[in-house]
């Protein structure tokens, strides 16, 4: 797990764009939340998710990291990981 | 269940447009070497895109292999048909007059003009709605595929085109199996065609199933599908037609069968693909057993290679054929794929080989290193008894069983 | 009973005319509808604007009334429509499929590009967003011509045969044949068999821009699903025969239109009907511009006259293309629910642009 962190903005955000996609209110995903067994996500929902982080908010996950995103931790962690990657270039 | 009492139905003729040549000659020598056709893309403009290679046809001149429709008439999809049906017919040997006199029609499998439909979504970007040009619209809709084949011929029956995406032309060889057994048909040209196109490509791009370079079916370090083009083309008729004629029999058609998973729309789904394959089994009249191959769909992605092999034990147990992919040699050709399986398996049967797995280095320990996936090239071997396999999004499978006819 | 016969035990249909064959009827009955207009608000599909000649929705659909507001936006108004159309042709058997008929149980489904509107909007973001592929993954399979086939057995849980025929104005009857030939070759017991078109400012843009349509005439939308099955006990109706061919389009309508006269013998030879038996012909080709008149032509020429009576559904559902053959049988079915009762056998004729040509004789139940 990185160590960097989303910041407020950016968490909420990425919720909102989950919560989108999922089709289900925001405040209802939480950290403890499976997206695949509360919210009957599938792969395609999962990769629907990132790609909304490469339109909406220009973060690029690479396509080895598209696994299927399961909660919401794990989303913030790679929303983080590579927004900085982004910023800086790496 | 009931057998339908019918005629024995044989592979006569074998047309190709492809990447790796045209004409099944040229495509089955190069298959035989282990040969790739991807390269990079030449058919629309692939800047913008991290993945830039495809399996394209190089070199085709539909005016050198059409007779009588015009080309320009025609969407890509369509001229890729009508010229791999010219081909097979003419490696039939079988007079092109007496054909189109006949009680004939053909099946194509496909996702359509899609090039067609590209070019008119450009035009609506980039014009407007009010702009868009007739004579591409026109060309569009999908049943152009099989039209373009039975025009070319002069056939008269049915223009079967079916969309049932990558599985397709599993779909239109079985169809026309059952016209020609049942007697409905005296001959038939079953196959399918579809052009490399942005939407396709841009599709498979973002979910992230497009290789970095090559497919590697079935490897431990595959990362995905290559797309590809091109059209593929078999002739199918009465054995005792074909006997008659003198005709060189390629293979027999012994039965095929198909499941829908009826699960989700991008993910295969062992148990049923398993299921199409006992159906297939059941309606060739034959045993898992006597199964010498199966080609493979393969696409080279960690989902589809895990769930066929899945499958097949299923139905094999511990005693699976040899397995390979084609598309590790000319990519994901999409509604021809399971054509090109199919032309591949006839050559296999009549010429005596095991077509390979050409780019596999590793087989993935998750699949089982006791699996034959005849890495590199091809082998030297009689298979009797050969299955082909077509799955795709919407959860479509289809497999095809082909026969040795003995002399 | 012929053994290549199959029985229609259901119909689905949702078309302008609303939803049913009761409400086709009752359309059916009062004759051409008002002239076609441009649709608007929660019937305008896609948010395009239409061109000015007019077309006919699907009126008080209510997708998300019939197939819930989840998941919607990811299916194209083509699965939407099939799923509805399906649904209801499932709701007519006299119970719910068991798990022993799923895997026996199949959908076939005609088209003629599939969803337009999905393809030209995915599609359009190849162009316009900062990298080609920045597309929806979600609309993906909505871009493939079997995506309604696919996620309707997924909505029912129907896992046999799955097809999807591209054809046209002749998909509706590529269908039914290819379904026939599924059931007597013994692949499946039971099929879901029609054809589904939907409209959008692409595809009525496109009739616009080819000047299709004969005057008065719009583009429509819609489904027709018949539910198939090998000998039943009292059927809606029997499909005697269904003959396809196929005549070089270069040749133009005159010739496609021979072919079809042939097909019309080939069928009422195949379905043991004397012509003067049949009672009407819902006609294909009566919206569109060259081929109402091959077609007519053909008609006089195998019934040596005028011939029977010609059903249009063109002018109240419009002109839908590939599920026009359709719900011309949906057309039929829904005549004979009560009406026209010296009536035994119809036929359903089409032919396209792309060569093709088809002829379905049905028996009355």
């Amino acid at each position: 797990m990185t160590e960097i962190t989303l910041s407020a903005e950016l968490r909420d955000k990425v919720r909102a764009i989950i919560a989108d996609v999922l089709e289900v209110d925001a405040d209802a995903i939480t950290e403890e939340s499976s997206f695949s067994e509360d919210f009957e996500a599938d792969s395609i929902m999962s990769i629907e998710i990132f790609s909304r982080f490469e339109r909406d908010l220009g973060i690029v996950v690479p396509q080895d990291r598209l696994t299927d995103l399961d909660d919401l931790p794990t989303a913030y962690a790679i929303a983080a990981e590579h927004a900085v990657q982004e910023v800086t270039g790496v | 269940m009931s057998e339908r009492p019918g005629r024995r139905v044989v592979v006569t003729g074998l047309g190709a447009v492809s990447s790796l040549g045209i004409g099944a000659r040229p495509l089955t020598a190069a298959i035989r070497e282990g040969r790739s056709g991807i390269s990079p893309i030449e058919a629309f403009d692939a800047s913008g895109f991290t993945h830039q290679r495809a399996g394209e046809v190089r070199g085709f001149r539909p005016e050198e292999h059409l007779r009588r429709i015009d080309p320009d008439k025609w969407g890509e999809s369509g001229r890729f048909a009508a010229a791999a049906a010219r081909l097979a017919v003419t490696d039939s040997g079988i007079d092109p007059d007496e054909l189109s006199a006949m009680r004939a029609g053909s099946s194509f499998g496909t996702n359509g003009e899609s090039a067609v439909l590209v070019r008119l979504s450009r035009q609506w970007v980039e014009q407007g709605l009010d702009a868009l040009d007739p004579a591409q619209i026109g060309q569009a809709d999908g049943g152009r595929v099989a039209a373009a084949a039975n025009a070319e011929l002069g056939l008269t029956g049915e223009a079967q085109t079916v969309g049932t995406a990558c599985a397709a032309s599993n779909y239109s060889i079985g169809y026309g199996f059952d016209q020609v057994r049942s007697g409905e048909a005296d001959a038939w040209v079953a196959g399918g065609a579809d052009a490399s196109n942005r939407t396709i490509h841009a599709g498979f791009h973002r979910l992230g199933a497009l290789a970095e370079t090559v497919p590697r079916p079935f490897d431990a370090d595959r990362d995905g599908i290559v797309t590809a083009e091109g059209g593929v083309a078999l002739l199918l008729e009465p054995l005792d037609a074909a006997v008659a004629r003198g005709a060189r029999i390629y293979a027999e058609v012994l039965g095929y069968g198909i499941t829908c998973d009826a699960k989700q729309m991008t993910n295969p789904h062992a148990p049923s693909i398993a299921e199409s394959i006992r159906r297939a089994h059941r309606s060739a009249g034959i045993k898992a057993d006597d199964v010498d191959y199966v080609c493979a769909h393969g696409t080279g992605t960690q989902a589809n290679d895990t769930t066929e092999v899945a499958a097949l034990r299923e139905v094999f147990g511990d005693r699976l054929p040899p397995v390979s992919s084609i598309k590790s040699m000319l990519g994901h050709t999409m509604g021809a794929a399971a054509g090109f399986g199919a032309l591949v398996c006839c050559a296999a049967i009549h010429d005596g080989f095991l077509p390979p797995s050409a780019t596999l280095r590793r087989v993935d320990p998750e699949i089982g290193d006791d699996v034959d996936c005849v890495p590199g090239t091809g082998r030297d071997a009689s298979p009797r008894v050969v299955q082909n396999h077509g799955f795709a999004f919407g959860g479509n499978n289809a497999i095809t069983v082909f026969g040795r006819v003995s002399a | 009973m012929s053994v290549t016969a199959i029985d229609v035990v259901g119909c689905g249909v949702v078309s302008p005319a609303g939803v049913g064959l009761d409400a086709l009827a009752e359309a059916l009955g009062r004759g051409a509808a008002a002239p076609p207009a441009a649709p608007e608000g929660p019937d305008a599909p896609g948010g395009e604007a239409f061109p000015g000649s007019g077309a006919r929705a699907v009126t008080d659909f209510r997708p998300a009334e019939r197939l819930g507001k989840r998941g919607l936006s990811r299916l194209s108004r083509t699965d939407q429509l099939a799923m509805v159309a399906c649904g209801q042709a499932l709701e007519l058997l006299d119970r719910p499929l068991t798990d022993e008929e799923r895997p026996r149980t199949g959908i076939v489904l005609g088209t003629g590009a599939g969803s337009v509107r999905r393809w030209a909007e995915f599609t359009r973001d190849t162009f316009v967003q900062e990298r080609p592929y920045m597309v929806n993954p979600s609309h993906f399979p909505g871009t493939l011509m079997n995506a309604a086939a696919g996620q309707t057995a997924i909505r029912f849980g129907i896992t046999g045969v799955n097809a999807t025929l591209a054809g046209g104005p002749v998909a509706g009857l590529a269908a039914l044949r290819y379904a026939r030939n599924s059931l007597l070759n013994d692949h499946a017991d039971l099929i879901l068999a029609g054809g589904v078109e939907e409209l959008s400012a692409q595809t009525a843009w496109a009739w616009e821009r080819t000047a299709g349509l004969l005057p008065g005439n719009g583009v429509g939308e819609g489904g027709a699903i018949a539910l198939l099955r090998r000998g039943a006990e009292r059927p809606l109706a029997r499909l005697l025969a269904c003959e396809l061919g196929f005549a070089d389009p270069a040749d133009g309508p005159s010739g496609v239109g021979r072919r079809l006269a042939e097909a019309v013998r080939d069928a009422l030879k195949a379905g043991e009907v004397d012509p003067a038996d049949v009672g009407v012909v819902a006609v294909g080709g009566a919206a569109r511009r060259g081929w109402s008149a091959a077609e007519e032509r053909a008609l006089r020429e195998v019934f040596e006259g005028a011939g029977p009576e010609r059903l249009r559904v063109q002018p109240v559902l419009g002109e839908t293309h590939s599920a026009s053959a359709s719900l011309q049988l949906a057309g039929l079915l829904a005549r004979w629910r009560g009406g026209a009762p010296g009536e035994r056998v119809g036929l359903v004729t089409a032919l396209g642009p792309d060569g093709q040509a088809g002829c379905l004789v049905v028996l009355r139940g």
